[in-house]
């Protein structure tokens, strides 16, 4: 029986030359687990029928000479029996559906799934059960199998739904590149984190769903059905509630054959045989000419397939290639990978992997590798088949799109569609907190403060369809949650990415922390400014007023105090509006600055002179003739004047202007023996309108000491405050020595 | 006889201003720059109105109105509050304490009717004086 060696789908002609040779396999090496399944479900059928069988008849014929108790052990007796048959006729079912010879067909989803729910036609409408079905694709599979599939997950899903609860079921499905994926949701009370995977043991049942009527055999059916197509199944929470039975199937005719084929048992009797060959020939031309690289290697690696498409794909023909270890393919730094996927192929794992693989010429390339198992007639593994798709641009189409991503100024989240984050930038990263890994497969909604999670906002974050880049709402007050519990004020664009998986919703979050208080920065300001032109403003009017209405009546020494104290407050609007223009001409970059060589003795006296202290302040100055730094003279001279004022209208009595050189820099201090500035103002003592106590008595404009500070930028000088003890303050300006 | 109102301001144009309005209306005006100076002058001889700025080095203009309206000699006084701050709270604190009120800038008409209203309610109720 040589030609039952390999498996269906690597039946080309070359495989022959190869395999010749290996010899008859010895029958009882067949897969252990499937012989004793088979051995328990003929071989305990008739044990199991006599004793059900003896057993009632027992009951019967025993009559009155037993009494109750005897009947009862005798009845627990049948009982289990009963039992026990179902059970074996379930492993029956499941070693048929193991074993069966799948044909795969064109199949609509559509039409069947719709058969499907017709059979359950009657449970629906005495459940009140509602069923809903969203248009599926066509795949290729066999329609039996794929039927059985539809009818335990059905059975499933209507079977468990909570008590007292109508239980609502969704199919829906999803294409992607490689396939389709089907889910079928439920409400019922779905099944605890940890416990999903166990309801896939033969006989699993878990405890809370415990039913006569249910072997426990249907899920592990399922599996076992679809894993034959090449697809998986698994169950998942679903979103709001219940169980999510989620498989995938080929789209590709090729594929589906090759998996089938692959599992198929080879056939015992005559026709079948021939039928048999009849599919491998097929098969084998299928494979040759597909536009997909399939080759196959046995158990140490040594290729024994290799298709046309894999001579494109790799620039080897099949007979350079035939005979050869597979690490002739691969890159030298990823050879590392080869004995473990070796010892997985031994396992008869099913492995997807995206690796690097090397062409004749040297080249390298990405690749998408897919091994399946490959089985003799006895289910013994003898290798592996391998389909080698280069995405090569799939991945640099993927790569720009990342490098675009992480240029961006924004976190950028990309969500999948079950609402969970599928990727991130690294500005993500450092928005929030966390690193990529602790957030992709999270729920969306771990990104916001608790009250707006499970409500609209997060709603349309997770599931927008925005078809271009649109902002949530600009009237919503949103907030972003950072890893460690802080909140902070984020503007969130929402989009959709078109990607392989179909249109995922992405947001672009934007931390706007720093714009709100610019914005908070400029209302001050302007509530500011707005403040300190009230009491020019009452006054001037006030005493214009009042002079145009009374000026007969009045007092010509208050005539004169009305005239002063009205020069004295329009000069004090002045200069606040004038100090206002400079701050915002320098923070606005458009002052400009003639900074040259400057001795300090001469600038001092023109400011002493411009500048002259009232009668109870006196001013000292300690300046060495000769002492110059690199200013801006007009400036400078406008510092040097702001500081003087400040003195001698909070400041001491003495006030001391002294220079020096300090070696790197030219200083010049401004000392006063005053009370000193409160320690609470000293860290804002050069922002804008800062002022102490004392400044409610003697007023200012308010912005003198930040006009100071944007100069001495302007001119690469600064200026520091120190308290002086035991009293004074001491203004100190760091000046660019003279060159 | 002609009505007393006592000026209590710390910024000295604003003080003039309205030390100028009110004598060119013909009032008697008294001035003072602190709230411990104008508890002084309730001492010796109550004013018939006040203009109070609220912002006063040491003892604030609030303070002054809330011990004036404790003392059971000068409860009743006629008091209008003037302040920089646009806020409601002001206001509203003013009116709980039954008192006038002026934001700055005000004019000075607004001012002079302002004190000749208080000056007209005689029998004006005045109201329970924050605790």
């Amino acid at each position: 029986m040589v030609s039952d060696l390999t498996a269906a789908h690597i039946t080309t002609a070359r495989r022959a030359v190869v395999l010749t040779g290996t010899g008859e396999q010895d029958m009882n090496a067949a897969d252990p687990l499937a012989i004793f399944a088979k051995v328990v479900a003929h071989d305990f059928s008739g044990p199991l029928v006599a004793i059900r069988g003896f057993g009632t008849l027992l009951v019967d014929t025993l009559g009155d000479r037993i009494d109750d108790r005897e009947r009862s052990y005798l009845g627990e007796m049948v009982i289990a029996a009963e039992g026990m048959q179902t059970l074996n006729d379930s492993l029956i079912t499941w070693i048929r559906a193991r074993n069966a010879i799948l044909d795969v067909n064109e199949l609509s989803l559509d039409s069947l799934v719709s058969e499907c729910v017709d059979e359950f036609r009657s449970r629906i409408i005495e459940q009140g059960a509602q069923i809903t079905v969203s248009p599926l694709p066509v795949v290729w599979a066999d329609a039996a199998a794929i039927r059985r599939v539809f009818h335990y997950l059905l059975d499933n899903a209507l079977r468990y739904t909570g008590a007292g609860r109508t239980a609502v079921v969704h199919i829906e499905a999803a294409n992607s590149e490689t396939g389709v994926g089907v889910v079928v949701r439920d409400n019922g009370p779905g099944i605890p984190d940890g416990s999903r995977e166990r309801a896939f043991g033969l006989f699993q049942r878990l405890e809370s769903t415990r039913d006569a009527a249910s072997t426990g055999v249907g899920l592990t059916l399922s599996r076992t059905i679809v894993e034959r197509h090449g697809g998986r199944l698994w169950l998942e929470a679903a979103p709001e509630g219940g169980l999510e039975a989620i498989f995938t199937l080929p789209t590709s005719r090729i594929a589906a054959l090759g998996h089938v084929m692959a599992t198929n048992p080879v056939a015992m009797d005559e026709s079948s045989e021939r039928q048999h060959r009849q599919h491998q020939a097929a098969l084998a031309t299928i494979v040759e000419f597909s536009d997909e690289a399939i080759y196959s290697k046995d158990l140490n690696g040594h290729i024994i397939t290799w298709n046309r498409a894999a001579e494109t794909l790799y620039g080897y023909s099949a007979a350079e290639v035939l005979g050869q270890h597979i690490s002739q393919l691969m890159v030298s730094d990823r050879l590392q990978e080869l004995p473990a996927l070796m010892n997985r192929v031994r396992l008869g794992e099913r492995i997807h992997l995206e690796t690097r693989r090397m062409r004749k010429d040297g080249t390298q390339f990405d690749v998408a590798l897919t091994m399946s198992p490959i089985r003799d007639a006895q289910g013994e593994l003898i290798g592996a088949s391998v389909i080698a798709r280069d995405v090569t641009e799939r991945h640099q189409t993927e790569e720009d799109l990342r490098a675009f991503l992480e240029v961006a100024p924004d976190a950028i989240v990309v969500i999948n569609h079950a609402g969970a984050i599928h990727a991130v930038n690294s500005q993500t990263e450092a928005t929030f907190g966390y690193r990529a890994d602790e957030l992709i497969g999270q729920p969306v909604e771990m990104l916001l403060p608790h009250r707006f999670r499970g409500g609209p906002v997060a709603q349309r974050i997770a599931f927008t369809v925005e078809p271009v880049l649109r902002p949530m709402g600009t009237d919503l007050d949103l907030f972003g949650l950072r890893r460690d519990g802080s909140e902070f004020p984020v503007d969130i664009q929402l989009s959709t990415l078109p990607t392989k998986d179909g249109k995922l919703p992405v947001a672009v979050i934007r931390d706007v922390t720093e714009r709100r208080r610019l914005e908070h920065l400029r209302d001050d300001f302007v509530a500011n400014a707005a403040h300190e032109l009230r009491t020019p403003l009452t006054t001037l009017a006030g005493l214009g007023e009042t002079l145009a209405r009374s000026f007969d009546v009045m007092d010509r020494a208050d005539i004169d105090e009305a005239f002063e104290a009205m020069a004295r407050q329009g000069e004090r609007a002045r200069v606040l509006i004038s100090n206002l223009l400079d701050l915002s001409n320098i923070e606005g970059g458009r002052a400009n600055f003639s900074v040259v060589n400057v001795e300090l003795s001469p600038l001092i006296g023109r400011v002493l002179e411009a500048a002259p202290p009232p009668g109870d302040r006196a001013v000292t100055v300690s300046v060495p003739s000769g002492l110059g730094v690199r200013a801006d003279p007009d400036r400078l001279a406008q510092v040097i004047t702001n500081l003087l004022v400040n003195a001698y209208r909070y400041g001491g009595e003495n006030i001391r202007i002294h220079a020096f050189d300090g070696g790197t820099q030219t200083f010049l201090d401004v000392t006063d023996d005053g009370t000193g500035i409160e320690r609470d103002l000293v860290p804002k003592l050069f922002e804008p309108f800062t002022r102490g106590k004392a400044a409610s008595v003697v007023r200012g404009s308010g912005i003198g000491l930040a006009l100071c500070r944007r100069i001495l930028d302007g001119m690469d000088a600064e200026i520091r405050y120190e308290q002086m003890l035991p009293r004074g303050s001491r203004f100190r300006v760091g000046l660019r020595r003279a060159t | 006889m002609t009505a007393t109102v006592l000026i209590v301001e710390d910024e000295g144009d604003i003080m003039l201003t309205i030390r100028l309005t009110l004598q060119a209306e013909g009032y008697q005006v008294l001035c003072v720059s602190n709230g411990e100076a104008a508890m002084e002058i309730f001492g010796d001889s109550p004013p018939d109105v006040t203009v109070l700025d609220v912002a006063l080095p040491g003892m604030d203009g609030l303070e002054v109105v809330q011990r004036l309206r404790n003392d059971t000699n000068h409860k009743d006084a006629r008091i209008v509050i003037t302040s920089a701050h646009a806020s409601g709270h002001v206001r509203r604190l003013a009116d709980a304490l039954g008192c006038e009120y002026l934001t700055k800038p005000f004019s000075t008409k607004e001012l002079a009717a302002t004190v000749a209203a208080v000056l007209a309610l005689d029998d004006r109720e005045v109201e329970t004086p924050l605790q």
